[in-house]
């Protein structure tokens, strides 16, 4: 008591944040620290468990990385389609949910009926529920029944054909073309992974002051002006913080393609532990790189405003 | 004068019609597998195969539900899962909250490597850490013992901690430093300090994070199938409910077919989802303001 007396006031206070951080510490070092070592351990090893001895580790050393990049053909292909994928999904998240925001940002009659069903998919299609859909063979059919009664719409790839018709018309160059075609296969998927997004984006446009806007339209600013010149810059942290927020939710999604040969592997018929391990270590670091690049773009191109994180 | 009023009546109306149209497309389309899934779930076995008909069913019958009811255990596995989400709820609210204010209010040294930490327990792939800690588990005989998993939410390494110790210490950095200084001049200690005065303001915040824990315990399927093997889970349940009912009536010697199977599994997942949905419709406000306040305090 006496000690605790002498202290200085600011070393008290530190020392009292420090304790309510020993569960967390705790179960860091015990559930996360703990476990990410091993993993990098197995994945220099080879585990098999045996009857009466346990786990066995028999060392490989770096068998399993070199596999990985000579060998392994279907892990590239499946990081290489999953890095594809983000680049169709992130930027049209972002720019999606940056568009419904200003919409619903503006007062009309069934707004907040809107705001509750964009938000919706973050409760009805996590986890189980995102495997039980994409799986499904009943939904499928039902739709393919529904696209035969409308003539316009004879099948999907039907109407994909017309859409492409006439941006060739439009002389759009096939690159972006391509990339419009997977934005539209992919509409369902940006959707639904734009809940959190919106509602933080929403909330960030809220906590603009409108006399802002009302000095720009006192000196004469018109909408488009406005929100190239007022909107944008003020959310801009924001929509960093909504990119960084949709690379990690699609990356660690468990219906990841990356993800699923992980789980095939480790738990599939193969068991293969080590070599597992070996596949989320590179997928960790691709990720830790993406975070990276997207940082550094964001932070070199001073598109941001106002950035403290 | 006139024929300006006439434009601008006429640009207002335009804008609210394109809005209309893209706000009620967006809607459908999220809303539109809920539809098929309650389409679907009311049909008799004849009106599946009938092509005719999409929506709409000419007998429809309640059977399929009863029977997904059934194959999922759902009372037993309903109250499990309750329960579990609940405890996994407080459990998560009393750790994420700790550490939030810990890393909001006060200033110590090491705390950009503490917020490395949290920040890295989010990137870091679940998957990435499942081998050892099913074998940690295992080896402690916590398997299928409800224990372990709220373990993981009692000290904040849980699913998507990082996620609400970091909207919890934004918003604790939020508070003024008044605050804290009225209730020192006042001679209230540290602890008094926390919960009397700083975290009746979080009472908002902490019913977010409770309910996403809940939710996103509810529809877990990662940790749920890693710790639990044989325990009577909704989640569990849900996601063998087409093959548990295949093997039922291949049981009962009764033919089956994989249009039934999948409206089983439909039936299953709406029966799963209901519970979640109900508690969103009347919770909603806590749900969106969560994020909301992460969004305004940044």
């Amino acid at each position: 008591m006496k000690l605790l007396d002498n202290m200085s006031l600011k070393r008290k206070k530190s020392i009292f944040g420090y304790l309510l951080l020993i569960p967390f510490l705790i179960g860091f070092a015990l559930f996360f620290g703990l476990p990410v070592i091993q993993s990098l351990i197995f994945s220099f090893n080879n585990i098999s468990s045996e009857v009466g001895k346990g786990v066995v580790y028999k060392s490989v050393g770096f068998n399993h990385y070199t596999r990985l990049f000579t060998s392994d053909v279907e892990f590239r292909e499946r990081l290489v389609s999953n890095a594809v994928d983000l680049y169709v999904k992130v930027p049209m998240i972002v720019i999606y949910s940056l568009f419904i925001a200003v919409v619903l940002n503006k007062k009309f009659r069934g707004r907040n009926f809107a705001k509750v069903i964009f938000f919706l998919p973050v409760i009805i299609t996590s986890g189980v529920m995102l495997s039980m859909e994409s799986s499904d063979y009943l939904l499928h059919t039902v739709q393919n029944t529904i696209s035969q009664g409308n003539e316009l719409l004879e099948t999907n790839n039907a109407a994909f054909i017309d859409i492409k018709t006439i941006f060739l018309r439009m002389q759009i160059s096939e690159k972006i073309l391509q990339y419009l075609m997977a934005i539209i296969q992919k509409f369902y998927d940006i959707v639904i992974s734009s809940g959190v997004t919106i509602t933080l984006l929403l909330a960030a446009l809220q906590s603009i002051s409108p006399s802002v806007y009302e000095s720009a339209a006192i000196e004469g600013a018109t909408a488009w002006e406005t929100f190239w010149k007022i909107t944008l810059p003020l959310v801009s942290p924001y929509v960093f913080m909504c990119a960084i927020y949709a690379i990690i939710d699609s990356f660690t999604n468990s219906s990841n393609r990356v993800i699923e040969y992980i789980m095939d592997t480790a738990y599939g018929s193969s068991l293969n532990y080590g070599y597992a391990s070996a596949m989320t270590w590179i997928y960790f670091i691709v990720i830790a790189l993406f975070l990276a690049v997207i940082g550094g773009l964001f932070a070199r191109s001073r598109v941001i405003f106002y950035y403290d994180i | 004068m006139n024929t300006l009023a006439i434009r601008n009546e006429a640009r207002k109306l335009t804008v609210s019609i394109i809005r209309a149209t893209l706000i009620i497309g967006v809607c459908f389309t999220i809303l539109y597998p809920l539809l098929l899934k309650f389409a679907i779930c009311f049909k008799s076995p004849e009106d599946l195969l009938d092509s005719s008909m999409a929506f709409l069913s000419r007998n429809p019958t309640l059977e399929t539900l009863k029977t997904a009811y059934k194959m999922m255990n759902y009372t037993e596995s309903f109250w499990n899962t309750a329960l579990l989400c609940t405890l996994s709820g407080l459990f998560h609210v009393i750790s994420c909250t700790l550490v939030g204010y810990s890393m909001g209010r006060y200033k110590y040294k090491l705390k950009s490597i503490i917020f490395g930490f949290v920040i890295m327990t989010l990137i870091v792939p679940p998957q990435v850490i499942s081998i050892p800690m099913y074998l940690f588990f295992g080896n402690m005989s916590l398997i299928d013992n409800p224990v372990s998993l709220l373990l993981l939410y009692l000290t904040g390494n849980s699913l998507k901690s990082g996620l609400y110790i970091y909207l919890l210490t934004q918003f604790f950095r939020s508070l003024p430093k008044e605050l804290e200084e009225a209730a020192l001049v006042d001679g209230a200690g540290e602890l008094k300090t926390m919960f009397f005065v700083m975290l009746p303001n979080a009472r908002l915040m902490m019913i977010t994070v409770f309910l996403f824990t809940f939710v996103w315990q509810w529809t877990d399927i990662f940790y749920t199938s890693m710790f639990f093997k044989n325990y009577e889970l909704l989640s569990l349940n849900l996601g063998v409910v087409g093959s548990t009912y295949h093997q039922y009536m291949y049981n009962l010697k009764l033919p089956t077919h994989p249009m039934l199977i999948s409206q089983m599994n439909n039936a299953g997942s709406l029966l799963f989802i209901l519970p979640l949905i109900l508690i969103y419709l009347i919770c909603n406000k806590y749900f969106v303001q969560g994020v909301e306040r992460s969004g305004i305090v940044g």
